[in-house]
């Protein structure tokens, strides 16, 4: 039987240097740029939305 | 400001009865969507809609569906800041259009309106631009939110022609800068 695909997702950054280089080249308005930080904390803490209403009154 | 105690929950069946409780002073359009039309849309696979709750309250929500803008919808400016030009036959960029993000006037001035534009920009810039291109988030706002989405959250106009009454096209750059978040490498353990 086949087995459901499993991934597992790494962030790695070959030359973090270069990465914050390219940053500030693309110059996002700061605005952009605190959207997208807040965004990629949200992101690392784990996005999570449920469908189930159950879990929603679970929650409460 | 941040908003204590959300949490987003995907809409599905049955539409939760909270809705029809959604206060929002747009003539009711917004909770008309939510009530009426969110499900339809859904189950038609038109959009998929997210609910903001803090604790039992509906605070907010906000649709999420695939879209395209033209090149010729672009104006100068955008089209020079992004190296959008003749590079793309199809000229066409691919947009995740943001619909309908709204917070119960009951709720407003807490933080929610960002935290949901946050959430709406994780989703798109996270799980789906990393597997499926997609450019902006294309937000068709209203003229009195055009300094909120531009000051607050970095959206920026695109030019162009705006379906809804009173609002103008904008959108959020999902793409640059490449490396604000550090590339993605799948790792194969554990697959088939």
């Amino acid at each position: 039987m086949a087995k459901p695909l499993e991934f597992e997702y790494i962030i790695r950054c070959e030359d973090p240097e270069k990465a914050f280089a390219e940053l500030l080249e693309a110059r996002p308005s700061p605005a952009a740029l605190e959207t997208l930080k807040r965004a990629e904390k949200l992101y690392k803490e784990g996005l999570k939305f449920d469908a189930s209403p159950g879990d929603r009154h679970d929650a409460r | 400001m941040s908003a204590p105690s959300l949490q987003l929950m995907q809409l599905q069946d049955p539409v939760p009865s909270e809705a029809t409780g959604f206060s929002c002073n747009d003539a009711g359009d917004l909770r008309d969507f939510l009530v009426n039309d969110a499900l339809k849309y859904v189950k038609q696979g038109l959009a998929r809609v997210y609910l903001g709750w803090q604790g039992i309250h509906l605070v907010g929500f906000f649709s999420l569906s695939c879209g395209l803008v033209r090149y010729e919808e672009l104006s100068k400016e955008v089209k020079a800041d992004t190296g959008l030009d003749a590079t793309n036959s199809a000229r066409t960029a691919p947009v995740i259009l943001l619909g309908r993000l709204a917070v119960d006037e009951r709720f407003r001035g807490q933080g929610i309106g960002m935290w949901l534009f946050d959430q709406a920009i994780t989703i798109a810039r996270f799980l789906i631009a990393p597997h499926v291109g997609c450019r902006f988030l294309l937000i068709d706002a209203k003229y009195e939110r055009i300094g909120w989405y531009e000051g607050k959250l970095g959206c920026r106009v695109l030019g162009g022609v705006s379906i809804p009454p009173r609002t103008t096209r904008m959108g959020f750059d999902l793409s640059p800068p490449q490396n604000l978040v550090l590339p993605f490498v799948q790792d194969t353990n554990g697959s088939a």
